[in-house]
């Protein structure tokens, strides 16, 4: 388990304001939280430093980059199969993330596939790994963004 | 969508703070042309927002999990996803195609956190079934960086397994 950051309402308020727009300028937060824009900049660097913000993303509607098929993968398999069901698709597909499930499946996958029949070929490979039991694909068809809503 | 949108993009999921003068000078155009372009695939509901990356584990968050659920037959599947946009710490929803109707991902602060939001979630009259899958990996918000390498096909395939599984693997 990580150490924690214990972090001020200051620091909460930043973080809040750059989940709602990570390109903010630190003039518009500054006023925000009534400190010097040199103030936040200090506290946004002690912020990265202690590994609580870790980067930056935009979300992009990836239909529009060719990406029509997001989807993740639930797996059930016997246990230890995890390393070798990742290294039998990560070369198909683009798995964005994979990490180990404690409940009806033991790995979760994250794909984007440029189409159904790439998803079922993908299936198809994991399903001829052995120690499968169970794959439970869902595409996500429309994401809602709900940030504001984390307790920071 | 042209390559230089392409070429954004790719940067900004990198690192959606990139300065547009650094991006211009890498892609070979003018500061401005960034910025008119941002702008632009903003407006044409390409770039949906964006939003800096945080390790809640970091700030005493114990770990994320998947809720699923089906919805009751004859009800409005909005009915159910507007109910989970207002539950602590649901932090992303889709409306998915498969053996459920809704996804939640949840941060999970503690073993109250999960027993309230289990409560309440049954509670709902527009839900099924709801089963919950706790992510063993560390709890990245809003999302898991990761997105970067569909731009870079070459990258992704150099990593092995415990990398993606190890990244962040420290629940």
């Amino acid at each position: 388990m990580n150490d924690t950051v214990e972090i001020d309402e200051i620091d909460a308020i930043i973080l809040r304001e750059y989940t709602k727009d990570a390109r903010t300028k630190l003039k518009k937060i500054a006023e925000v939280c009534s400190l010097s824009s040199a103030a936040v900049c200090k506290r946004v660097k002690r912020l990265k430093a202690a590994g609580v913000i870790t980067g930056a993303v935009v979300f992009s509607d990836m239909r529009r980059s060719g990406f029509l098929y997001p989807a993740s993968i639930g797996i059930d398999s016997r246990p230890g199969r995890e390393a070798q069901i990742i290294n039998s698709i990560k070369d198909k597909v683009n798995l964005v993330f994979a990490s180990q499930g404690i409940g009806k499946d033991n790995l979760l996958l994250f794909v984007v596939a440029h189409s159904i029949q790439e998803i079922d070929f993908l299936k198809q490979i994991i399903r001829k790994q052995p120690g499968i039991r169970r794959i439970t694909v869902s595409h996500w068809n429309t994401p809602y963004f709900n940030f504001e809503n984390i307790d920071l | 969508m042209d390559k230089f949108d392409l070429q954004i993009l790719e940067e900004l999921t990198k690192d959606a703070q990139t300065p547009f003068s650094r991006i211009a000078e890498k892609i070979g155009v003018s500061p401005k042309k960034v910025q008119a372009r941002y702008n632009k695939m903003k407006e044409e509901r390409i770039i949906l927002r964006s939003s800096i990356t945080i390790d809640l584990s970091k700030l005493g968050y114990q770990g994320r999990a998947f809720l699923s659920v089906t919805n009751v037959p004859n009800r409005n599947r909005k009915e159910t996803i507007d109910a989970l946009k207002q539950m602590p710490n649901i932090f992303l929803l889709t409306e998915i195609i498969g053996d459920f109707d809704v996804l939640a991902i949840v941060a999970i602060k503690n073993l109250e956190g999960i027993i309230s939001l289990v409560n309440a979630v049954r509670k709902l009259p527009s839900v099924d079934q709801a089963e919950f899958l706790f992510l063993t990996s560390n709890i990245p918000f809003p999302i898991d960086r990761g997105f970067e390498r569909l731009f870079q096909t070459k990258k992704r395939k150099n990593l092995t397994p415990n990398q993606y599984l190890s990244r962040s693997n420290t629940f």
